[in-house]
């Protein structure tokens, strides 16, 4: 999702209305996202309503009447409200509008889980890496033959009972095919969860698990190498052998035994 | 004496020391960008946001790539080698290094590819640095004007097109005329400069040979290497085997090398050979970058691609140290049509052209240069003196003898001085052929090229032209050396000089003979009387009527 020029200021915008309206109350953030969800996904189904409702000549009472008129009453007060201000914004393209809106309900999904902000992105991620690691699974979440509905039973399944109710909001909403693959859709959660918390996200390969202090004196230094808050994600790999991996943003810190092997072999190799 | 035993264990010893010595570097933070997609020698690599316009990047298996297109969030990367080894999701690192070769002497004599790895199986390049290949060409200021000859040791070329030292020449015409064999001899005829050592006369050459067969090229290098001409060249190879991203940058690679040596006061002649395939090789790539297409599906920048190119052979003034480049651009045109896309962009970027017909390489006039089309904007500046002092008439008496051609049928029909133009064009015509690998140095051309505008051709049958001329030059060498050496000592043609050469040709004239077997000297026909009963007396008869 790339917003550019008027819709970028937009969206930063609504943000920070989102962020006022929903931080007080958990239950009432998991509310506003449902909302803004299905709102996003009929924008998207329907483009004379997308088209109309960002047409900056149209005037501002017109598109929010219509709003109030095909909204009010089925959804929740708090997201309908984040959906009028967005569209009395102005937008560079009618598309922007229902990423916009998609990207609010996953903030809003984000927000829904409290205080427990740490374990959400620790899911997450857990989640994305048993999607990618089972052929099986990623290719259930993404076969065209089965409804919306069976594969949202087949993620209650999983994960219902075990995860927050915020991680298995937006794993649902990664079979909506925004982002083309589940698994991609879960890493652009991770990194909405991350901007949330403020903080960047890293991926770290170790042989054998991490102790606290381990884990503690990593973050630190990681912080103060790129200035703010890291959420560690660690995957324990035997392949490294020994060493740390860490990959952050773009940066990959390479200090892994099976990486100073292979050098050892290509120096060798000559 | 001893020999050298190295017994296994000492060997062991060793490789364990090596490996014990190895010291990793301590982790290092690197810029890790993923394949997003790859196909067809392109590949769009996301992340990386520090990377730079034409920088190098290295994939995993470690083929480097060209990042060509910098998009909002992805890199369009053109392969710079075998791409089926590429897959989607791979990690590809930064070099950190904008395009650019190593440069050196250790180039002279050696094969090349366009990233400067040596091909040729004879070791690695000894180098002094890197040069950047997208430098900017010398400005105005850096610039003198064209002064200095670049002899090609071809007749028709140094006569009448002579190139300067910092020109641009384009060779132009169709496949097989002989395009690559004009740069060839030129290069070969290099050789005497070079040997003698001194450096404001040798001339360093580049051969950048752009999607020839590997054949072509092998036999190039035959060519050079039997002429002793391989010393002092250096080939960058891109064979039509190679991925479109090498053959768009071999020219800039040969370039570069070349540059290097003129930055440091050296004169350079570079060849290329052709730029059509170039022209196509960075057309494929800007299609697969999805770049739009314009005329002839070229891309719109394909003028700037050969402009910024050709602007970097130049002559540098005194004060940056007096070197020059000359380049030989070679165009492939379709059925003689110079009025297409590629070959009018580089005509207008070059100082002249060499125009090499079809029709007249089949009619056996080897070189087959058109006279009257080939211009060089050089001009006089670049000849010799030797040379302005003998060709003086020449190209009017061939245009004449151009306006006659359509006459020669007619021959025994016309007047006398029309006959004389024609018998006049076609030996001058006949004098122009030359064999291919065979340069004449700058005495012989000028003793030959006197033969023809002096007239002293006149009275030689066509067909027995070149056996005079060759014949001719022998005697000289044999008994006159000392015209000879004058000339190439002086490089100058007095009038002192052309009588000598008068007095030569005259006593020359009694020992020759034609193909047939007769003298040409004027006065030297003798005539055989007829038998008696040959001749016939017409009798007159009277008839009686009656």
């Amino acid at each position: 999702m790339d917003f550019r020029g008027a819709s970028a200021d937009a969206v930063a915008a609504l943000t920070e209305e989102l962020t006022t309206a929903v931080s007080a109350s958990p239950e009432a953030a998991a509310k506003a996202a449902d909302t803004l969800f299905e709102v996003s996904q009929t924008l998207r189904a329907e483009a004379a309503l997308r088209r109309f409702v960002t047409d900056a000549s149209v005037p501002q009472e017109a598109k929010t009447g219509l709003v109030a008129e095909l909204f009010g009453g089925k959804v929740d007060a708090t997201g309908l409200g984040v959906f009028e201000s967005a569209v009395k914004h102005r937008w560079t393209h009618a598309g922007d509008l229902s990423d916009a809106v998609e990207r609010l309900s996953e903030i809003a999904a984000v927000r829904s889980a409290g205080g427990e902000a740490k374990r959400l992105a620790d899911e997450l991620f857990a989640v994305q890496q048993a999607v990618q690691g089972t052929p099986a699974l990623r290719d259930a979440l993404s076969d065209p033959a089965r409804t919306t509905e069976d594969k949202a039973g087949l993620v209650d399944t999983l994960l219902g009972g075990k995860a927050l109710p915020a991680t298995v909001t937006l794993t649902k909403q990664a079979l909506a095919g925004t982002y083309r693959t589940a698994s991609a859709a879960l890493g652009e959660y991770q990194k909405v969860a991350a901007s949330v918390a403020d903080e960047g996200t890293a991926v770290i390969r170790v042989a054998a698990p991490l102790s606290e202090a381990e884990t503690t004196r990593l973050a630190a230094a990681l912080a103060r190498k790129y200035g703010r808050e890291v959420h560690l994600n660690v995957v324990v790999d035997p392949a490294v052998v020994g060493g740390i991996k860490v990959s952050i943003g773009d940066d990959v810190i390479d200090g892994t035994v099976s990486s100073r092997l292979e050098g050892a072999q290509r120096a060798l190799a000559g | 004496m001893t020999e050298l035993s190295i017994r296994p264990d000492e060997i062991r010893d060793a490789l364990a020391k090596y490996v014990a010595d190895y010291k990793p570097e301590a982790a290092k933070t690197e810029e890790v960008g993923t394949v997003a997609s790859t196909a067809d020698g392109i590949a769009r690599v996301s992340g990386l946001p520090s990377a730079m316009t034409n920088e190098l990047l290295e994939f995993e298996d470690g083929t480097l790539g060209l990042a060509l297109n910098l998009d909002t969030r992805e890199i369009g990367v053109v392969v710079l080698g075998d791409f089926d080894k590429i897959e989607e999701g791979q990690s590809v690192r930064r070099t950190g290094e904008v395009l650019s070769v190593p440069v050196g002497d250790g180039y002279l004599g050696r094969v090349v590819d366009p990233l400067g790895n040596a091909i040729d199986g004879l070791g690695d390049i000894e180098t002094v640095g890197r040069r950047a290949l997208e430098l900017q060409a010398p400005g105005v200021m850096a610039r003198k004007s064209v002064h200095e000859p670049l002899a090609t040791g071809i007749k028709a070329i140094d006569a009448m097109t002579p190139i300067g030292r910092g020109q641009r020449q384009l060779i132009i015409g169709d496949r097989s005329t002989g395009k690559t064999t004009v740069a060839i001899d030129t290069i070969i005829n290099q050789k005497q400069n070079w040997e003698s050592g001194d450096p404001d006369k040798q001339v360093r050459c580049i051969y950048v040979a752009i999607g020839q067969k590997g054949s072509t090229i092998a036999s190039v290098r035959g060519a050079l290497e039997e002429s002793g001409a391989l010393e002092y060249t250096t080939i960058v190879a891109a064979p039509a085997s190679d991925s479109a991203g090498f053959k768009y940058l071999a020219p800039y690679t040969g370039s570069a090398i070349g540059q290097h040596w003129m930055y440091e006061g050296k004169h350079v002649l570079i060849v290329f050979d052709d730029l059509t395939k170039q022209a196509e090789a960075y057309r494929a790539v800007s299609l697969l970058l999805r770049r739009p297409p314009g005329r002839e599906a070229y891309p719109g920048d394909v003028f700037y691609l050969h402009s910024r190119l050709l602007e970097r052979c130049a002559k540098l003034s005194d004060e940056m140290g007096k070197g020059s480049m000359t380049g030989l651009p070679i165009i492939e045109t379709k059925a003689n049509d110079v009025s297409a896309f590629i070959p009018t962009n580089v005509i207008s970027i070059t100082d002249g052209q060499i125009f090499l017909q079809s029709d007249l390489f089949a009619a056996n006039q080897r070189p087959a240069i058109d006279v009257g089309v080939s211009v060089s904007r050089v001009g006089s500046a670049a000849m010799t003196k030797a040379l302005k002092g003998v060709t003086g008439s020449l190209k009017v008496e061939l245009a004449q003898y151009r306006a006659m051609e359509a006459f020669a049928m007619f021959a025994s029909d016309l007047d006398a001085a029309s006959k004389q133009q024609l018998a006049r064009g076609q030996r001058l015509m006949a004098l122009l052929k030359q064999p291919a690998y065979s340069p004449y140095p700058i005495d012989e051309m000028t003793v030959s090229l006197w033969l023809g505008t002096s007239g002293s051709l006149d009275i030689v049958p066509v067909e027995d032209v070149l056996k005079f001329e060759r014949e001719f030059l022998d005697f000289l060498r044999r008994s006159h050396d000392g015209i000879l050496a004058g000339i190439r000592e002086s490089l100058k043609f007095e009038d002192s000089t052309e009588s000598e050469l008068k007095k030569a040709y005259d006593s020359f004239l009694n020992q020759f003979e034609t193909s047939e077997g007769h003298s040409i000297k004027p006065g030297s026909a003798k005539e055989q009387a007829l038998a008696d009963e040959d001749v016939e007396q017409e009798q007159i008869v009277k008839q009686k009527r009656g």
